[in-house]
């Protein structure tokens, strides 16, 4: 009686077991140690394609329809590449140290459906003696689809990462424009005003000057009087530029001969510089007829501070020499090069020449770049100088022929 | 020249006192005003040639005396050289309807007593 009852609780104690092993939502297998399959549970799952009954004996790797193990005519364990397999080597290392091994995850290629599919598996191994032989219980899960989504959101936080360090860099660029344009437009401001109140001072310095000169014509005192009046002319011209430069205002365009106002600079230019034996070579036939959208009064103010830098840095050279170049660009725009032989840059002054107030001469207001820099960007152009040194230097300024709307 | 009576409206008063002697040198007949008010006050009476006005002073503004002036019967053909020290005060005004001409400051004199001439020629035309 005892053992009929002893079996009866023994057969239901299985019966219990056998209902939880088929119904746990895992691949489960007592692999042999040869890893063949020696016991699998029936839960369906997404890693077998082979019904259970049929996969006893068979190794591991073909159980699972690996694709190592079905390329190599041998089957699993017998390819290259399945001596880099984890799920292999941890088997194999449970039976040799009978430590158990859990949670490890690694990705495989699958035969599924006839189509090769990468799977990502979770597996556990525990080692235990059945009956004195050792094996293994292995546990599978499929863990693809997490494992895609955590990719995906990886990927979208790298790409988020990423843009909020490329945004917040674009940032902090504006900021320093921004801040610099406040400088400039202070400092402008000032500028301005200064200059805008010299001017009655000057003007009265001026008609002083003209009316001692009509009061006594005594020749001794016309030397003097030439020289304030020389000096106002110039002081004048640093107001004109630090307010030029303040008050620098949308261009007015209208059509104008490029060759006839690069002409017109040059010799407003000589006539500022009369005595200086710079020599001028034109290379500007190539534009001979070329009309161009532009305002002339800040086009020419551009062109005759060019020119003008070059008069001052080859001044006091051996044989001075200014070309002129200009040319025409496949993409609608034209460009005008300036090049002397003159004293050229500093490298460490490079940087600085476009700001304002910024000059290495004497009597420099440091204006004419920065002037001309703010006006080549109101017509959509571009500027850059490159310069060696002791000799010599290139501006060239690129100007669409036609702005169309502008800044 | 016959001494051509000038009215001279500007509130720097240095810059009048050398201007009258400049005008004086050059056989003008000066009548100097500080500010607006007065100058329009007394135009009637002076009944210059040529008003010589500063675009920027303190209560009415140059602007305001002009447009006064045009607007009055007995002093509207009376030709107006403004003086200013606006940046490029030549160009933004050169073509304000009641101003003959606008001169920056500082201007060279010579050029101002050119401008006059030309100023007295143009109206004594128009009269005839
Ligand atoms: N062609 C050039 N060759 C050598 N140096 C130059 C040339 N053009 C500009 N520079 C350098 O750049 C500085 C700035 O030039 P920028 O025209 O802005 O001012 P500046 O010429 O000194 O003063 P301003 O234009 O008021 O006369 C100059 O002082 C000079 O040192
Ligand atoms: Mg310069």
């Amino acid at each position: 009686m005892i053992t009929k009852k002893k079996n009866k609780g023994i057969h239901k104690q299985a019966k219990l077991l056998n209902t939880i092993l088929e119904n746990i939502p895992l691949l489960i297998m007592l692999i042999n140690e040869d890893l063949t399959v020696q016991q699998i549970n029936k839960f369906p799952s997404s890693l077998l394609q082979k019904k259970p009954v049929k996969v006893i004996g068979i190794p591991t790797g073909e159980v699972l329809n690996c694709l190592n193990a079905l390329s190599d005519p041998n089957g699993c364990g017998f390819s290259k590449l399945c001596r880099k397999c984890k799920l292999r080597k941890t088997i194999l290392e449970t039976f040799k140290t009978k430590k158990d091994h859990n949670n490890k995850e690694s990705e495989f290629t699958l035969l599924n459906a006839g189509k090769k599919n990468s799977f990502y598996i979770l597996f556990s191994t525990t080692f235990i003696n059945f009956l004195t032989r050792p094996m293994v219980l292995l546990s599978l899960q499929d863990i693809t689809k997490r494992k895609k989504a955590e990719t995906i959101l990886k990927q979208s936080k790298k790409e988020i990462e990423d843009l909020v360090s490329f945004k917040s860099k674009e940032l902090l660029e504006t900021q320093k424009v921004l801040d610099k344009s406040k400088r400039l437009s202070e400092l402008g401001t000032l500028a301005s005003t200064v200059a805008h109140e010299l001017r009655n001072p000057l003007c009265v310095i001026q008609t002083a000057s003209y009316n001692i000169r009509r009061k006594c014509r005594t020749n001794d005192l016309t030397k003097h009087l030439d020289n304030i009046d020389i000096k106002v002319t110039e002081s004048n011209e640093i107001i004109e530029n630090i307010l030029s430069y303040a008050k620098i205002k949308s261009p007015r365009l209208q059509v104008i001969n490029l060759n006839s106002l690069i002409e017109e600079s040059l010799i407003f230019a000589e006539n500022r510089f009369s005595g200086n034996a710079i020599s001028i070579t034109k290379k500007i036939e190539s534009t001979k007829d070329l009309s161009i959208s532009a305002d002339k009064l800040q086009l020419g103010e551009i062109f005759s501070n060019l020119i003008e830098n070059a008069f001052q840095a080859t001044s006091g050279k051996k044989q001075p020499k200014l070309t002129i170049t200009t040319a025409r660009t496949n993409d609608s725009r034209f460009i005008a090069t300036f090049k002397d032989n003159g004293c050229g840059i500093d490298c460490k002054n490079i940087e600085q020449i476009f700001e304002p107030f910024f000059s290495l001469k004497s009597k420099g207001t440091g204006l004419g770049l920065t002037i001309c820099r703010e006006l080549i960007n109101l017509h959509n152009g571009d500027i850059s100088i490159s310069s060696i040194k002791n000799k010599g230097t290139i501006v060239t300024v690129s100007l669409p022929i036609s702005p169309g709307r502008l800044s | 020249m016959d001494k051509v009576k000038i009215m001279l409206i500007d509130d720097n008063r240095v810059f009048c006192d050398e201007l009258k002697e400049t005008l004086s040198l050059n056989g003008c007949e000066v009548f100097t005003f500080f500010n607006g008010k007065e100058a329009l006050r007394s135009v009637e009476k002076v009944k210059p040639e040529i008003i010589l006005l500063d675009l920027k002073m303190d209560g009415l503004s140059g602007f305001q005396v002009a447009d006064k002036l045009k607007k009055n019967e007995k002093t509207k053909t009376i030709p107006i050289i403004a003086i200013s020290g606006f940046y490029r005060a030549h160009e933004t005004f050169f073509n304000i309807h009641n101003i003959y001409c606008c001169l920056t400051k500082p201007f060279n004199p010579a050029v101002l007593i050119d401008t006059i001439k030309g100023a007295i020629k143009q109206s004594s035309e128009s009269v005839d």
